[in-house]
Order: structure tokens, then C-alpha cells, then sequence
């Protein structure tokens, strides 16, 4: 096996009061990337030191060099160190002492700026603390973009209609509660592990932002096939499974998707500030560098509306896995790299903008295939146990 | 002499381990009498860290392609599955770490991060009471959480004085009681009314654990501009202020300590550094055979458990689902 030589390597840590993240992009001698790889680690902020995070890293890049097999990182590698400049968790002064470079990690509009370089139909969603920001680009032109910027805890809570909240929510939260939890959540910028209420605000949160503008929701009416980048710390407070139908249902036009998460991986701020004379989709292919997850919602002829709606065949070297999707269900397929899959859809079930009964897909990275074939409308609001029965039903389909 | 340390920074003392039991938390190492230097390690331990689960319920235990208690290394096949000759579904391991499963989730428990706490200021050990210790200096400060109101007193520099009441709880302050140009400490949250009166009062500044979002759109309410700035020094809600601050307040009383404030920031400046020993010993424990545990990471803050066995550093435990989970000891909290 050939190793490549890793010479340079990015560290990022971006430190919140109780999670340290660290992101490590590996590069040779040209500064060309190799690898990129997160680490995550529960963290007490008042515990942070130099020494901790020399310790911290130190453990990662031994890590690193057991897992990456194929890179050879050398004795004398240099090591260029980022440190988030979160205004939540003060430096300390030792820290201003030493070799570190401080980056804003939110509010970076940089990549933003760059987006309609892109020529494909894109969907950029941002959400961090301070600033959230949609920008959708279509042809090379941006088509939408709203930009909210937060200054303080009262323009946060303010700009949240707490109405609009509520009626995507699975738990009883009362209104001052909300305005209690939203305040905690714009000054603490922590995880908090245990809240299920927290979790439950922040996946209402996300589908409310997606549904606040009817531009939006003209842009992926006309929309055949979209990438959506999402980013932002605010999606490092829910699951995988809570973001994703959080952004499907928030979205709701029933069109196909790409979405990428870019939740525990690096930045798009840090990756285009270090690399900014690389094109866009070449920093967007770069901070992915995880799987992608493919959104294909089903839709039923009147006469259909139950049994079976796909039958899908997977092939790779590894051998044949099949799969069903019946209707009303949804269904997240995990399909490795280079896997051939064949999806023959039953009478009465298509898809948009596709009359055709079977087709392929031939895929060379991993992905996850979502297929929704859940009956439409699907509604959020009727009341918090409504939501609460059907969204533990989709969550539990989509594990 | 034996030297402790964590990866470049020496421990400078001597202190015997002792590992006859396992250990949990953070320990805190100095000694009445001890000389600090400031970078010296004070406190060390170990975090645990992320937990992976991945869902098996309802899977035949026979497509379970690992052991319970078995490391695994990033991409080996956890579960994998043949229904008629055809491959169903196949899981790698996202991480390197030990498994353990239950009939619904197998756990992937990868580690544990070492941390420290240095001391900020240079200084002799002192015993301030029972419950904590001070190291002397001419220099330390802490940080309160955000200010709420005048943001203009920028750098300015004021004498922080305890209310004369005993009680420094109390939220009726006597008639009387002077707190003009004084900064007031508030134990626990801060209520409309003491403010009100702190207003009346002219007072400097006040001091807080917490105070709820809503109690603070009703001082709004009334004081659009916050004329008496609050140090708030735990977040939203009801919350009580940190220990270290309110030794600080309390058991420094008569000698200076000050306060100062940048932009969004403030710090409380005194010339000794406090340390609570309880929070150490609570937070440090040993484990034997019947400690209760926790293991962070799963949902709902963390699985609990009872210890069954130790074999080296190897703890079983006794989980109230009913099964038994090997985890390594670094990865449990004792509670």
C-alpha cells in the first residue's frame, strides 16, 4: 500500500463551555489535503488550559496516526493551531500567551460570499448563535438569501415568533419557558446531553426557519434536484435523525435532495479562510468528506395509499441486500461505496419529475438513502401530542 | 522522589497513588503549607468520553459479530446479517473502543480525556475553614457568566463589599443599610424587587447566581436601561452563584478585591486564589464492588449502575435495564 507523507497539519478546536470539538486537516508538503478528521470530546470549560488542550491534541494525532494507515504523518510535521474566537467562553490569558490563531467560527460570511460561484441548484442553510443565514443559488445567480444576525440575547428571543415555535413541538414547553430556554441557549452555546426539551426546541427551531418566507418556498417549488449544505452549531444540539426530518419537513416541497451535514466535521469558515485560493466545490467536497445523505420522497396515485410502495436491490462485492419500503414509511438505507442499486417502484407509486417504474443509481461514495414514503400532507401543530406520536413513529424509522 | 505529569507539564510535588481501588473524577493535589508557583498543576483526572450506540433491537443475538467486552478498531463489522444467501445489513464500527450490548443498543465506549487545572497566581497554601483552601497572591480573578445593563464601566474599577446583613441571601435589605456605590451579592437568582430597591438604593452594581429570562424582561420593564449593572455569574434561571465567588465575597471580607469590567465580560480581582475542597472530593471518588456509577454519553443523562466486579481495569456493571456492561473505569462517574 502506498502512504502519502503528511507534513503540515491544521488543527481546529472550537471550544464550548461543556464540548471540545477538534478538527485536523492533514496536508502535504504543497499543501495539498489528505484527510480530515474530527474528534469530539465532552468538556468542561473551566478546565481548559494549555496543557489540556496540548493533552487533547497530543492523544488525537496518536490517534490519527493508528487509524490513518495509509498516510505517513513525519517526525518534524509542522502544526498550525486555531482556536475558536467564541465570545461565550472567554480566553484566558495564558492562552493569548501561546502560538495560537483566534477565528471566528460564527458569522463568517466568507464562504457565503462565494456561493453563487456554484452551478449547480444549492441551498447553503446556516445556524449558528449569532447569525442564521439561507442562501439558495440556482444557475451561478443567488436566488434567496436571508441573513439574521443576533447582537444580544433580546434580539434572539425577539426575533423568535413563540407561536410559530409551538406549534412544532412534541412537549408542553409554556411561553415563558421557551423564552427561558432560547436565552440559555444563545448565552450558554453548550450541549446539554440530558434535555429533551432543549432537543425538542431546537429541531422546531429548524423547520420554523426553513418556513418563514415564501420565496423559500418558491425556490424549491421549481426547484427538480437540490443540494442542501447545512452548518451551524445550533444542529450539534440534536441527533442525526431529528436534524434530517427537521430539514425534510421544515423544507417540505417533496422534491428530491442531497442534504450534507457538516455537523461534527470542519467548519466551511475555518476550511475557506485556511484555503482561500481553492475554488468552492472544492472546499464544499472537502469539508464533506463524510456521508451524504440522498432524500427521495415517494408520491402515491389516489388508489394507492397502502402495501408495498418500493422494492430496492443494492449489489457490491460483498453480495445482493434487498429492501422494502411499504407505504407510510420511511426508511434510511445505508449504502457503501461502490454499490450498484436497483429501486422498482409498485403500481401507483412515482416520483417527481419521473414517470419511470425502475431505475439505477450507481454510487462510488458511501451514502444514506432516506426514501420518504410517508402519505402527504403531513402536518405539524394540530397539538404537541399529535406531533409528539407522529415524530417518535418517524424517528424510530429513521434509527 | 517521584514526579507526576501530564504530557510536558511536571507535576512539582510528591504524592503517593495508591491504586488499590479505581479511581473516578478529578483529584486535587496540594497540601496546607505547599508553595505554588502559577502553571502548577492543582487538580488532574480523567473525563470519559463519547459513547457510540447503535440500535439492535430486535436483532438475533447471532448477528452480533462481536463480544461483549471485545476493543474494536475503526471499520470491523459489528453486525451483519444473511437471509437466504442475501446480505440484509452490515455495521462498522465508526470508532476504536469496547463494545457491550444489550437486547436494544450495542455501545461503543471510546476512551477518556485526561484534564487539569493549573493555578492562576503564585502563592503559599493556606486553610481558609474547614471546606477550603487559599492560595495567596498579589493577583487572581474569576469571571461572572455576562452583564446585564451599564456596559459604560468599561475598565473602571470598583470595591466589592458584602452587604452589612449576615445573611447575603436576604432579598429585603434593611432600612438603612448603606449600598451606596457598593456592589451587592446576591446568593442565588436575582427577584425584580431586590432590584427595584437596589435602584432606590443607588448602588453599584449587583451580583448574581442567575436570574430568569422573565424576571429580567420585567426589570426591563421598568428600568429600560438598567441603571444598576448586573454581574450575572451562572446563566439564565434559578442558579446559585460559584462557590469561588462567594468565598471571595464572604471570607475576604475587610481586604479588597475589585471589579472589572470589558464590554461583555467581567472579572472579580482579589489577591487570593480560593479553592473549595469540597468540590474536589465530591467530584473525586474511589470504586468498589456495590458504588453506584454512571456512564455518560447514552440518552437522558447517562445509564446507571450498580459495580458487580472489578478485574483490573475492567468494571462490571450491573445497569437498572437489568444487564451487565463492561466499561473501563475511566468511563464511569461515580454518583
Amino acid at each position: 500500500m502506498e502512504t502519502a507523507q503528511c507534513s503540515v497539519i491544521y488543527v481546529f478546536v472550537n471550544v464550548q463551555h461543556s464540548a471540545l470539538d477538534t478538527s485536523f486537516i492533514l496536508c502535504d508538503e504543497h499543501d495539498q489535503v489528505l484527510r480530515l478528521k474530527t474528534f469530539s470530546v465532552p468538556f468542561n470549560y473551566n478546565l481548559l488550559s494549555d496543557e489540556t488542550l496540548a493533552s487533547v491534541i497530543s492523544d488525537s494525532i496518536t490517534l490519527l496516526k493508528q487509524d490513518l494507515k495509509d498516510i505517513e504523518i513525519l517526525e518534524d510535521y509542522v502544526l498550525a493551531k486555531y482556536i475558536s474566537k467564541n465570545k461565550s467562553v472567554f480566553e484566558l490569558s495564558d492562552l493569548r500567551k501561546t502560538d495560537w490563531n483566534f477565528i471566528d467560527t460564527e458569522n463568517d460570511r466568507f464562504l457565503v460570499s462565494r456561493l453563487s460561484e456554484l452551478a449547480e441548484e444549492v441551498c447553503y442553510v446556516s445556524m449558528g448563535y449569532d447569525n442564521w443565514n439561507i442562501t439558495c443559488v440556482k444557475n451561478g445567480k443567488k436566488r434567496f438569501e436571508k441573513n439574521v444576525d443576533f447582537h444580544d440575547v433580546e434580539e434572539f428571543v425577539k426575533a423568535i415568533d413563540i407561536q410559530k415555535l409551538s406549534a412544532f413541538l412534541t412537549l408542553p414547553i409554556t411561553a415563558v419557558e421557551l423564552e427561558e430556554i432560547l436565552a440559555v441557549l444563545y448565552t450558554e452555546r453548550s450541549y446539554n446531553y440530558g434535555s429533551k426539551k432543549v432537543q425538542d426546541v431546537v429541531r422546531a427551531l429548524v423547520m420554523m426557519f426553513f418556513k418563514q418566507d415564501k420565496m423559500l418556498e418558491d425556490f424549491f417549488q421549481t426547484t427538480k434536484k437540490c443540494k442542501v449544505c447545512i452548518t451551524g452549531q445550533i444542529f450539534s444540539l440534536i441527533s442525526f435523525e431529528h436534524a434530517i426530518l427537521s430539514v425534510i419537513d421544515g423544507i417540505g416541497a417533496g422534491i428530491s435532495l442531497e442534504i450534507n451535514f457538516f455537523k461534527n466535521e470542519l467548519s466551511f469558515g475555518f476550511l475557506s479562510r485556511i484555503f482561500r485560493n481553492k475554488k468552492v466545490s472544492e472546499i464544499v467536497e472537502m469539508a464533506l468528506n463524510g456521508v451524504a445523505c440522498m432524500y427521495i420522497p415517494l408520491r402515491y396515485e389516489r388508489f394507492k395509499r397502502s402495501g408495498t410502495a418500493l422494492v430496492g436491490t443494492s449489489k457490491n462485492i460483498d453480495g445482493k441486500e434487498q429492501f422494502y419500503i411499504l407505504s407510510d414509511e420511511m426508511r434510511l438505507i445505508n449504502i457503501s461505496a461502490n454499490t450498484e442499486v436497483e429501486i422498482s417502484l409498485e403500481e401507483g407509486v412515482f416520483l417527481q419529475n419521473n414517470r419511470s417504474r425502475t431505475f439505477k443509481l450507481n454510487l462510488e461514495n458511501d451514502v444514506k438513502i432516506l426514501f420518504d414514503g410517508r402519505l402527504s400532507p403531513i402536518i405539524y401543530g394540530d397539538s404537541y401530542q399529535n406531533n409528539n406520536v407522529q415524530i417518535i413513529n418517524w424517528i424510530n424509522q429513521l434509527e | 522522589m517521584k514526579t507526576y505529569g501530564i504530557r510536558g507539564v511536571q507535576l512539582h510535588k510528591n504524592y503517593d497513588f495508591v491504586f488499590e481501588r479505581k479511581y473516578s473524577g478529578i483529584r486535587l493535589y496540594i497540601n496546607v503549607g505547599d508553595e505554588i508557583k502559577k502553571g502548577d498543576v492543582i487538580s488532574m483526572g480523567m473525563y470519559p468520553k463519547t459513547i457510540f450506540t447503535l440500535n439492535v433491537k430486535g436483532m438475533p443475538k447471532s448477528d452480533i459479530q462481536v463480544l461483549n467486552g471485545e476493543v474494536v478498531t475503526v471499520g470491523q463489522v459489528l453486525t451483519s446479517s444473511d437471509i437466504g444467501g442475501i446480505k440484509v445489513k452490515k455495521n462498522l464500527s465508526p470508532v476504536n473502543g469496547v463494545v457491550n450490548f444489550d437486547d436494544e443498543k450495542l455501545y461503543i465506549t471510546e476512551g477518556h480525556v485526561k484534564v487539569s487545572e493549573s493555578s492562576s497566581i503564585s502563592g503559599t497554601v493556606s486553610d481558609v475553614g474547614d471546606k477550603t483552601y487559599a492560595i495567596s497572591s498579589p493577583a487572581s480573578s474569576f469571571f461572572s457568566n455576562f452583564i446585564l445593563g451599564n456596559k459604560e464601566l468599561k475598565l473602571s474599577s470598583h470595591v466589592l463589599k458584602v452587604p452589612d446583613s449576615e445573611n447575603p441571601n436576604s432579598v429585603v435589605i434593611n432600612v438603612g443599610t448603606d449600598v451606596t456605590d457598593k456592589f451587592v451579592m446576591v446568593r442565588r437568582n436575582l427577584m425584580p424587587v431586590l432590584y427595584r430597591q437596589l435602584v432606590r438604593l443607588k448602588a453599584c452594581g449587583v451580583i448574581c447566581g442567575g436570574i430568569r429570562y422573565s424576571d429580567y424582561m420585567s426589570i426591563k420593564k421598568t428600568h429600560p436601561m438598567l441603571p444598576v449593572p448586573i454581574l450575572v455569574c451562572n446563566g439564565w434561571g434559578v442558579r446559585s452563584i460559584p462557590s469561588k465567588i462567594y468565598n471571595l465575597c464572604t471570607l475576604n471580607r475587610g481586604g479588597d478585591a475589585y471589579i472589572q469590567i470589558d464590554s461583555s465580560t467581567s472579572r472579580i480581582f482579589t489577591n487570593k486564589l480560593f479553592i473549595d475542597k469540597e468540590q474536589y472530593v465530591e467530584s473525586y471518588h474511589d470504586i468498589q464492588k456495590g458504588t453506584t456509577v454512571v456512564i455518560p454519553g447514552f440518552e437522558y443523562g447517562g445509564k446507571e449502575g450498580v459495580v458487580e466486579r472489578i478485574i483490573g481495569d475492567e468494571l462490571h456493571i450491573f445497569t437498572k435495564s437489568g444487564t451487565i456492561l463492561v466499561v473501563d473505569y475511566k468511563n464511569v462517574q461515580v454518583i
